[in-house]
């Protein structure tokens, strides 16, 4: 595992976890907010980390001290705490602190190096009860392999060798039947919600979402889980709600059936399938990755409020290859976002892209300068080129979420709907957006290029840009932050 | 049986919405839908709906098109005074913020050097002072054409709430004697006088909202040496919070001025 040093002098995993998978892997709700208050750094003592497990001793409020150990291959929780639950908050919030780079690398403790070893030496557990039996699939049971990201492959490079080349690991065998057994029991609750209809009075209820998200968590898909509690938030919202939630079933059945056919998908499309299931993907093994180099210009931002968590979608693209990227960051507790990259400036670096068909997350590798105003206008597209862009994307994975384009279009008033309109036809914006008057304005009725991203339920405005300089109007997902530095504040 | 993709697509989301336990599956128009269905003969109803919603899911968003072409709305009128910088368009923001008695002022420069606000700060800045019937004209003034084409299209957000004008409060009285013949000194004698006067203790926190109308009065010539001396003032630290205050006072101002103006 290779490790860098913060400022801080924090020694931290490159192989941390997403905040959000942390997140999805909560029993519930109240635990996960549980999670987030247990997840002070001030609260604990002797928190340390190594490449296997995260441990530390949960001081808090009460008179007992709990001692906390997660190992992080399962991953595999245990705390001395009198809780049910599983994980505990004590777990969930330890995990949170190391996922944010707040644990230090340092050595196993004796009761943590003996709980690790029983762990090692006994029998590979057996499914839980009650599994589907679809976990029987011969499909299924094929190991998806143990470390299936891999960096692009070059002539000669032996990093590129399939993984199926390496020996087989057991824990990712047994991982990849928990993942199978749980979307396969998902399937069956989505044709049971299609068999009763959407009107059904326990889908109109968040709790049967959650507790079907749990399930997901349990079977190690936070990624679907986290899903399927947005599916739940769009019951009864809007007057053709039940359009939309159908159409997400039915990406979710793609998903899922998908999820049980990996071994016979190529490459590339079993990646997206795994990102789309939440398959952990080391940072390190990403950034093994051949970079793309390019001066990349920040179009685009969108805060999203995801179970308290802030989630941040930044969107790049080269000015000379003209690729998307997307740089994805989390923030819990009030901490900051990234902040690195503003809507409207560019920046020269090597972004590494994770794997996967029309896969758009990076991480920013080498940063070759600091970010400046944009020089060159981004390059637009009309409304059919955007929608041809979005649909050239979803052909060839028709489950993502979210696209972006950079049209040259104007906003107007169709029959009390707003629309994005040009001369190829209109497209219809997402809900009325809070900044929605403010592109009206810097537009003046006019065509202007304007970045969005499309999403299922319409396009989603993210900036507008004009004279050489952009307009953020992204959505803040409840989440508020000063846009202007004061110039020359305290140099008069 | 369907005719087209689209009928199918309504026929399944209808049977989605009342349950495939009550209605029967429907039937797809010939094509890829129909080789699916039959690929996948044993699915019962739930599952053969939900094959089919997947597909047709699939299709309808890979084959994502424009709707028809629609009028565009009459432009808003041209305005020919130039917008604000940015950097002016920045310090407003910090003075909403942080020293809201400039406001009136920042907006006062603007017109009178044949200025208007940036389009983007239109409309927090009608939204902010819709209710305020001394300053709303004013943003509108500054906003020029663009902000009436605004409100005629987003009348809820933009417009005077009914029945809850704000009560505008009574403008401050005239300033002493004493700080009028303040803001006539030389800037530098002024300087020297507002410091030495914090540093001593003679100016307290007590006079501190006259001292801030001072600072809002003098003339922008003696913003600079001000700033510069109540932050040398500003290491004693009991007089450290009213000196740096007043000195980020006369800063923004100083800068709010210079870049309206440039």
């Amino acid at each position: 595992m290779s490790t860098s040093t913060s400022e801080a002098g924090v020694t931290t995993s490159t192989e941390r976890w997403p905040v959000e998978h942390v997140i999805a892997l909560a029993p519930s709700a109240s635990a996960a907010s549980a999670a987030r208050q247990a997840a002070v750094p001030s609260l604990w003592r002797a928190v340390a980390c190594d490449p296997e497990a995260v441990w530390g001793v949960f001081s808090g409020t009460s008179a007992e001290p709990y001692e906390t150990c997660v190992e992080l291959a399962e991953p595999a929780f245990r705390c001395s705490c009198p809780s049910r639950q599983k994980p505990c908050k004590h777990a969930l919030g330890l995990l949170i602190m190391w996922a944010m780079g707040q644990v230090a690398s340092g050595a196993r403790p004796v009761s943590v190096a003996a709980w690790l070893a029983s762990r090692a030496a006994r029998p590979a557990p057996q499914l839980p009860s009650g599994m589907p039996a679809r976990e029987a699939d011969p499909e299924v049971e094929a190991p998806p392999g143990a470390s299936r990201v891999r960096a692009r492959p070059e002539p000669g490079d032996e990093a590129g060798e399939p993984p199926t080349h390496r020996p087989p690991d057991p824990k990712a065998a047994e991982k990849a039947a928990r993942v199978a057994g749980g979307l396969a029991e998902l399937d069956r609750w989505l044709a049971d919600c299609v068999r009763s209809g959407l009107t059904a009075p326990a889908l109109a209820r968040y709790g049967s979402w959650d507790t079907v998200a749990a399930r997901l968590v349990d079977s190690q898909a936070p990624a679907l889980a986290n899903r399927m509690r947005r599916i739940g938030g769009l019951v009864g919202v809007g007057s053709e709600w039940h359009e939309l939630v159908l159409g997400e079933l039915g990406m979710v059945h793609l998903i899922a059936e998908a999820g049980r056919r990996l071994p016979t998908l190529d490459d590339d499309l079993a990646d997206s399938v795994r990102t789309a299931v939440g398959w952990t993907i080391r940072q390190a093994d990403v950034l093994a990755r051949a970079p793309e180099t390019d001066r990349w210009q920040v179009l685009g931002r969108s805060d999203t409020l995801e179970d308290r968590i802030v989630v941040r979608r930044i969107w790049v693209r080269g000015e000379h290859s003209e690729a998307w990227a997307l740089l994805l960051s989390f923030a819990a507790y009030g901490q900051s976002v990234d902040d690195r990259f503003a809507v409207g400036d560019s920046f020269r670096a090597d972004l590494h892209r994770y794997p996967g068909r029309n896969e758009l997350r990076c991480i920013v590798g080498a940063l070759h300068d600091e970010p400046l105003p944009m020089t060159a206008p981004p390059t637009t597209s009309s409304l059919a080129g955007g929608c041809d862009s979005v649909g050239s994307a979803l052909a060839g994975v028709p489950w993502i979420e979210r696209w972006p384009v950079t049209v040259l279009a104007a906003p107007t008033l169709h029959q009390r709907t707003w629309v994005l309109a040009d001369h190829t036809g209109s497209v219809p914006i997402a809900g009325l957006p809070a900044e929605w008057p403010t592109v009206v304005a810097v537009s003046g009725g006019r065509p202007i290029a304007i970045t969005a991203e499309w999403t299922p339920a319409g396009f989603v405005p993210l900036a507008v840009h004009r004279d050489g300089a952009a307009v953020d109007v992204g959505p803040r997902g409840g989440f508020t932050e000063r846009r202007s530095g004061r110039p020359g504040r305290r140099s008069a | 049986m369907s005719e087209s993709l689209a009928d199918h697509w309504d026929a399944l989301a209808n049977v989605g919405l009342l349950g495939a336990g009550r209605r029967p599956v429907p039937e797809p128009p010939p094509g890829p839908a129909t080789a699916l269905a039959e690929a996948r003969s044993a699915a019962d109803g739930g599952d053969a709906v939900l094959d089919q919603v997947a597909l047709l899911g699939a299709l309808r968003r890979a084959g994502l098109r424009p709707g028809p072409p629609m009028p565009l709305l009459l432009p808003a009128p041209a305005d020919e005074r130039p917008a604000c910088s940015s950097r002016a368009a920045a310090i407003l923001r910090d003075v909403l913020s942080e020293w809201p008695v400039l406001a009136d002022e920042w907006f006062r420069v603007l017109l009178s050097v044949g200025k208007r606000l940036p389009a983007e700060l239109v409309v927090p800045l009608l939204g902010r002072f819709r209710s305020d019937p001394t300053r709303r004209p004013t943003v509108l003034a500054a906003a020029g054409p663009l902000g009436d084409w605004l409100v005629e299209l987003f009348p809820d957000q933009l417009s005077p709430r009914k029945g809850s004008s704000r009560v505008v409060p009574e403008p401050p009285g005239p300033l002493p004697d004493e700080f009028v013949r303040l803001a006539a000194l030389d800037p530098q004698i002024l300087a020297a006088t507002l410091a030495d006067g914090i540093e001593r203790g003679e100016l307290s926190n007590r006079l501190r909202p006259l001292l801030v109308r001072l600072l809002c009065v003098v003339p922008a010539a003696s913003l600079a040496p001000v700033a510069s001396a109540l932050h040398r003032a500003g290491t004693n630290p009991n007089t450290m919070g009213l000196a740096l205050s007043l000195a980020d006072l006369a800063t923004i101002r100083h800068s709010m001025i210079q870049e309206l103006l440039t």
